[in-house]
């Protein structure tokens, strides 16, 4: 047996790789405009949608919220994660002019803008379509008021 | 079917009693007034009266204006009076010619939950009402209980309504809520869609697939119903089956193990059912027939050997107690070493289950998403298209962390996801069976070891008996031996009735099974596409007469899945595709389809109630022409099976030469609520 000199070349192609649900855009930005349309006016801060993003992407921390609208605040320690895809997410809804920047509570803030409220309209009109987490936002989207996320921000700030 | 035969309006001020009474017949009724007069007020009060509000809406408490509720005046410019007492009052009546009288009260009287109903004289003609029934209407139950408004109802209308699933995995009839936005378009928000809008808080799946298949009564609807049921039959069955082998592994496993019952019935248990109890002896699973064998030669030849006295027994009880005092050190150290085993075990069941929970979460966001993509354009240029609305550069794998990686396609990643599901579901159960297996073994080593402790005792005892008294030894191995064979055949005849039991259900199950394999797929039948093609036939002949422009009414098709139109339009490739219409009409068109879907499908479905409901159908600024035409062609249909009441602010004489001399025209001029005559 002749072993050859040059020796075949390994060549490595890049396969696809599983994306998890939430990291899809289409999913991602449908969140939101639901977390918006379900809120007060159609608006609510930067902050309110970290909060229910967090409490979404896992049912760990959906009843941290069930407490945050409940019980009294600063009873809650609740470091609650920012995830940059959700950042970048938003900036598709804002580019996409599905939403605008605006100020509520002193907080820089989104509003739906009238397409986004025609894609919130399409959204909850399809039963079919992301039931659970409609479930969860239509609860608590519209109870949590600014002050509440000025309370979690302030325990989280002190649990530290 | 149901017909409106008379609509009455009751609102009571401290002077004097406002009102209005309407007519209606078969065939077209037009409520012709000004804007804001009460047009709206008088058909929602007959969703009120019916108890349908929230088909509406799930928010609306009174669907009805504060003439109704609050404050009332004869004309615009004079003082409000404050409503004291309401109601409203109509008289359906359906196919077989019976006629009730409905009414609810809205202010002041009964409770708004209660619907009163009576036979008699019509409305209209007054006297002596009879047969007075009280219905609760809104309440949970109202559809299924005896006396809820809806049963009644929907057995008035003739309507067998069929069960449908709700999202939360149970079943529900398919709500008259969930239909009536098929027959009652509603003002403000009736006409933003073409089919519905459906209320969402029943929780119905696939609301106007449902809803469609039972107006027009598709086999494939019958067919889902049938296979949904064997379904539910065969879950039943695995439960029962659950239940029986779990009863009778608690009564395995106080002797040794199970073998040979599946988790879930098959059909060669329900032919030859065997099952195998095991038990362990010295470290090796034996089958209990071959234990029983040997305990009972076991238990002859103690019984043959003379017993002896303890003296003479003395040396070998001694050597004995040696050989016990090592088992049960053995056994203690093997006990530990099982102890951690299962909780090893244990641990990789749990971080299963936690995999294969996030995993199945995982599953359903992807499949949303693929849903979503239902959504087009209205998502945006970068959740529909994946083109950044900035830079216009491809974003598809834009919310990734790592950005060199490349995501998969939607529906690769939902089979993959779902492959892995799968795998991780084999490798719980086998998780499951070890953790089960590694128990089974410790109550195996445990038993063996308190058997040892006892031995151990009873031989210390008997070293210290007195030298004459006979051995104690023999006789306790037999009694020992003798409860381990009464256990054991205990056990032999619970597990004899179990598997008898067992068979028969995994019988049941079979048959069931058999029957779900030939019950036809999920497919329209040849008769429901002929259903659906002469509906959008007739859509189509309607829009056409009604002006519609945005396409060729041959390009307005319908969804074979829930009958909703779509458009068929070229693509940049110049392939055809099906569009949702809602994008791609104009607001116009969009009425115009909604006029010719309602009014085509109360021609054409079977399980039509017969009534049609359009609360001002002018929207959108539409043609004047295309409203006459439309008017023209509801007083065409003649059949006494069809009720269509329109309201419309248009001039009279304009409504009246469209719909000709056969139309009921209502006319009001000004408020429709008067005050009555004394």
């Amino acid at each position: 047996m002749t072993l050859s000199l040059q020796p075949e070349r390994f060549s490595f192609r890049s396969r696809p790789i599983a994306v998890p649900g939430d990291l899809r855009i289409e999913w991602r930005v449908s969140i939101i405009v639901l977390m918006l349309g379900y809120s007060r006016a159609k608006q609510a801060s930067l902050a309110k949608l970290h909060i229910l993003n967090d409490a979404i992407r896992a049912s760990r921390s959906e009843h941290l919220l069930e407490l945050v609208v409940k019980a009294k605040p600063g009873r809650m320690p609740w470091t609650f994660r920012v995830e940059p895809a959700f950042g970048r997410a938003v900036d598709f809804v804002v580019g996409d002019k599905l939403a605008g920047w605006t100020t509520t509570a002193d907080r820089s803030a989104l509003q739906l803008t009238a397409q986004g409220v025609r894609l919130f309209d399409a959204l909850t009109r399809d039963a079919d379509l992301l039931t659970s987490e409609k479930d969860v936002l239509a609860k608590y989207a519209k109870t949590m008021t600014e002050t509440m996320v000025t309370a979690v921000l302030s325990a989280a700030r002190k649990a530290k | 079917m149901i017909h409106i035969s008379h609509l009455r309006l009751r609102s009571i001020t401290a002077n004097r009693i406002y009102g209005a009474d309407m007519p209606f017949r078969a065939g077209l009724n037009v409520i012709q007034a000004g804007n804001t007069s009460g047009k709206s007020t008088s058909l929602q009060a007959i969703i009120y009266a019916l108890g349908l509000e929230r088909s509406l809406g799930p928010q609306l408490d009174v669907p009805l204006p504060y003439a109704m509720r609050e404050r009332i005046h004869p004309r615009k410019d004079d003082e409000y009076e404050l409503v004291i007492e309401s109601y409203v009052e109509i008289e359906i009546r359906n196919a077989k010619g019976q006629s009730i009288i409905v009414r609810r009260d809205i202010v002041g009287g009964k409770d708004r939950k209660l619907i009163q109903t009576w036979a008699g004289p019509g409305l209209a003609s007054g006297g002596t009402r009879s047969n007075p029934r009280d219905f609760y209407a809104i309440d949970r139950g109202s559809a299924q209980a005896e006396d809820g408004f809806y049963t009644y109802l929907a057995g008035f209308i003739g309507w067998t309504l069929p069960k449908v699933p709700r999202f939360d995995g149970t079943e529900s009839p398919l709500y008259l809520e969930a239909i009536f936005p098929m027959l009652f378009v509603e003002q403000k928000r009736g006409w933003s869609t073409i089919q519905g809008p459906f209320p969402t808080f029943l929780k119905i799946q696939d609301v106007a697939r449902r809803v469609m298949e039972f107006l027009l009564d598709l086999d494939v609807g019958k067919i889902r119903r049938r296979r949904t049921e064997l379904r539910n039959a065969i879950s039943t069955e695995l439960v029962r089956w659950t239940q029986r082998r779990g009863a009778l592994e608690d009564i395995a496993q106080r002797v040794g193990r199970l073998r040979g019952i599946p988790t879930a019935p098959t059909a060669e248990f329900a032919i030859a059912p065997e099952l195998r109890l095991e038990i362990l002896r010295d470290g090796e699973w034996v089958a209990i027939d071959e234990a029983v064998r040997v305990a009972k030669a076991r238990v002859t030849e103690l019984e043959e050997t003379p017993i002896e006295d303890t003296e003479a027994a003395v040396p070998e009880m001694l050597e004995r107690l040696e050989v016990v005092r090592t088992d049960i050190d053995r056994l203690s150290a093997q006990l530990e070493a099982l102890r951690s085993e299962a909780n090893l075990e244990e641990q990789e069941q749990r971080a299963l289950r936690a995999r294969l929970e996030s995993l199945q979460q995982d599953l359903k966001r992807n499949e949303d998403a693929l849903k979503l993509r239902r959504l087009g354009s209205d998502l945006g240029h970068a959740a529909g298209e994946h083109v950044c609305p900035t830079c216009h550069q491809d974003v598809s794998s834009e919310l990734l962390p790592a950005v060199e990686a490349v995501g998969m396609g939607l529906e690769e990643n939902i089979s993959f996801v779902k492959s892995q599901i799968e795998l991780y579901r084999v490798g719980l159960d086998s998780a499951n069976e070890r953790v089960k297996d590694c128990y089974a073994r410790f109550r195996a080593r445990d038993d063996e070891l308190r058997e040892a402790q006892s031995e151990l005792r009873s031989l210390r005892q008997a070293i210290l008996q007195p030298s004459k008294a006979p051995s104690r030894i023999v006789i306790e191995e037999i009694v020992r031996l003798q409860a381990f064979l009464e256990r054991a055949t205990s056990f032999e005849e619970a597990a004899i009735i179990a598997s008898e039991e067992l068979q028969a259900i995994a019988q049941v199950w079979s048959r069931l099974q058999e029957e779900l394999k030939a019950t036809p797929p999920d497919n329209l039948t040849n008769n429901d596409s002929t259903k659906i093609y002469a509906l959008q036939d007739a859509i189509q002949r309607r829009i056409q007469a009604y002006g519609f422009r945005s396409f060729q009414p041959s390009e307005i098709i319908l969804s074979l899945e829930n009958q909703r139109p779509l458009a068929l339009t070229r693509d940049e490739d110049g392939d055809v595709v099906e569009k949702e219409i809602t994008f791609e009409v104009s607001a116009s068109d969009g009425i115009r389809l909604k006029w010719a879907y309602y009014l085509s499908l109360l021609q054409l479905a079977r399980n039509h109630a017969g009534l049609v409901v359009y609360d001002e159908p002018g929207q959108q600024e539409i043609d004047a022409s295309s409203l006459y035409a439309f008017l023209k062609d509801g007083a065409r249909d003649k059949s006494p099976g069809r009720q269509i009441i329109i309201s419309t602010s248009e001039p009279l004489p304009a409504v009246k030469a469209a719909v000709g001399e056969e139309a009921n025209v209502i006319n009001f001029d000004g408020f429709i609520l008067q005050p009555l005559l004394r």
